[in-house]
């Protein structure tokens, strides 16, 4: 049984987030006054990347892309059977660096800079990232999932600081405009695209399998916020990622790329104040 | 659609040694002495077979599955002169004509790009850039020359370093006539280049499978 829901988990994922990506560009395009693609479209490019040619820049350049998308499914697995945040988050950096390790993996200017601006979106994200799993133990006194998302009150209501700095980084996470530095989403973006600037075909595709269950992962973040013990929170809990994600495509569309240094001070001082003051806050109440 | 497009895949794994992995892959093609006439030129051999039951069976099956035309994303450059057609082509992307509604994507990057949009003549300067661009891109793949400069050099043609259209250095597959080129002719063009992927995805896996059996490939017994 557990290793059907794994399965279907590994399965499903990925076409939640397929269909949650097409979505945005639909979305995306509707608020620039244009039609937009369908809504299959990210299936449409996989499918298609998967059928070209994939260049080989050396050999360890595609492995690391593919580890990376190994842990990630872990993270997602992980996550969604309701075990270990930590050990779910740390998967996941790992997942991350592996990423990294991707783009200097080709001499390429373009991904060299790249993996040093995904390193410093890194640096900016993951301390709110671990804030938010230590929050989530400190108002349900358990690190696994299956606790939190079955407590009396929603974590939400005892952390709304640490939500805030998470909907600040998911940002990050999300690849989304102002902070996407690394890795522009749109095509003819940000030195190039990148990281992904010397993948093609297979492993392209391969990275934007792993950027769906990113996006998974970060919605069940959310989720974790509002689900509590009663059936019907499960009901807003959905509700509460839908709107996040809409936000995150506002403000996708409504601001510019910053700059390194903004996004690294931004959202430290987010993370500084809204979360860790949430933590103190909560630390004298309990 | 050459014989050694799709020897690339064979090519590249031989030449992942490290002693070859500094030298760009361009390059050591053209010094292998592959030139970009005898590409254009060259017809396969594999068309001249009648076409057999399997074949036509296997062609049926591939067609259902042609996500290329589904998700063609596109490389534009700017060989030289006004920059009118250039202007043209980021007119597709904007919302009166939006070719996203197609699933084109406006890659600034050689390596994800199907369809090489090429505006503007070519001269003695960009020649190598060209060239660099159109290997970079991953098989199978299109050129469209857009607009007058591009299919023949325009009134350029004259000028002491202007060497014609982009055919005299790639194979080009698709001509968008006009000066500029208008949109709608350009999008025209690029569903025009759909067909022709589609065309050279099948002979490129035909050629493999073919040359898979008959004991061509490097890893084929």
């Amino acid at each position: 049984m557990f290793i059907l829901s794994v399965i279907m988990i590994i399965i499903l994922a990925p076409l939640a987030g397929g269909l949650l990506t097409g979505t945005d560009r639909v979305i995306t395009a509707r608020m620039q006054g244009r039609q937009g693609p369908p809504v299959l479209q990210p299936f449409y490019d996989v499918f298609k990347l998967f059928q070209k040619e994939s260049i080989e820049v050396n050999l360890m350049h595609r492995f690391y892309v593919y580890i990376a998308l190994i842990f990630v499914m872990f993270t997602t697995v992980i996550m969604l059977t309701g075990g270990d945040i930590l050990l779910a988050i740390f998967a996941l950096t790992l997942g991350s660096i592996f990423f990294v390790l991707g783009g200097y993996a080709s001499n390429s200017p373009y991904s060299l800079i790249g993996s040093e601006r995904e390193l410093m979106q890194m640096m900016a994200y993951e301390p709110m990232v671990l804030l938010t799993g230590i929050g989530l133990y400190y108002a349900d006194k358990s690190f696994f999932i299956k606790d939190i998302v079955s407590g009396q009150a929603p974590a939400i209501l005892s952390l709304p600081g640490v939500f805030l700095g998470l909907l600040f980084i998911l940002i990050f996470k999300l690849r989304k405009s102002p902070f996407d530095l690394s890795m522009g989403h749109h095509g003819h973006q940000e030195i190039v695209q990148g990281i992904k600037t010397e993948y093609s075909g297979k492993d392209l595709a391969v990275i934007e399998i792993t950027h769906w269950y990113e996006v998974v992962i970060a919605l069940t973040l959310v989720y974790v916020f509002f689900a509590t013990r009663a059936p019907v929170s499960s009901v807003f809990a959905v509700l509460a990622c839908i709107l996040v994600y809409f936000l995150e495509i506002v403000i996708d569309n409504g601001f510019a790329r910053t700059k390194w240094q903004f996004a690294l001070k931004s959202a430290w001082i987010v993370t500084g104040v809204s979360g860790t003051v949430n933590l103190v806050v909560l630390s004298f109440f309990r | 659609m050459s014989f050694y497009h799709f020897s690339g895949k064979c090519e590249r794994r031989a030449l992942s040694h490290p002693l070859f992995e500094a030298v760009p892959q361009a390059s050591l093609r053209y010094a292998m002495g592959a030139s970009v006439k005898e590409e254009r030129f060259h017809t396969p051999y594999l068309r001249q077979y009648p076409k057999q039951a399997w074949d036509m069976q296997w062609e049926q099956g591939r067609r259902n599955m042609k996500f290329i035309k589904k998700s063609p994303w596109i490389l534009h450059y700017d060989g030289s002169s006004c920059n009118g057609c250039d202007i043209e082509v980021l007119a597709c992307l904007t919302p009166l004509y939006d070719v996203e509604r197609f699933g084109v994507i406006n890659t600034g990057n050689p390596k994800h790009a199907d369809i090489l949009l090429i505006t503007g003549s070519v001269n003695e300067q960009n020649i190598p850039v060209v060239k660099q661009l159109y290997e970079q891109m991953a098989n199978p793949k299109a050129v469209v020359a857009v607009g007058i400069c591009a299919t023949s050099g325009g009134i350029f043609a004259e000028c002491y370093n202007v060497i014609g259209g982009v055919d005299k250095v790639l194979p080009v597959d698709v001509y968008v006539p006009g000066c500029a080129a208008r949109p709608e002719a350009i999008i025209d063009g690029i569903v025009k280049a759909l067909a022709i992927l589609e065309e050279k995805q099948n002979d490129a896996r035909k050629s493999f499978t073919l040359r898979k059996e008959s004991g061509l490939l490097w890893n084929s017994k």
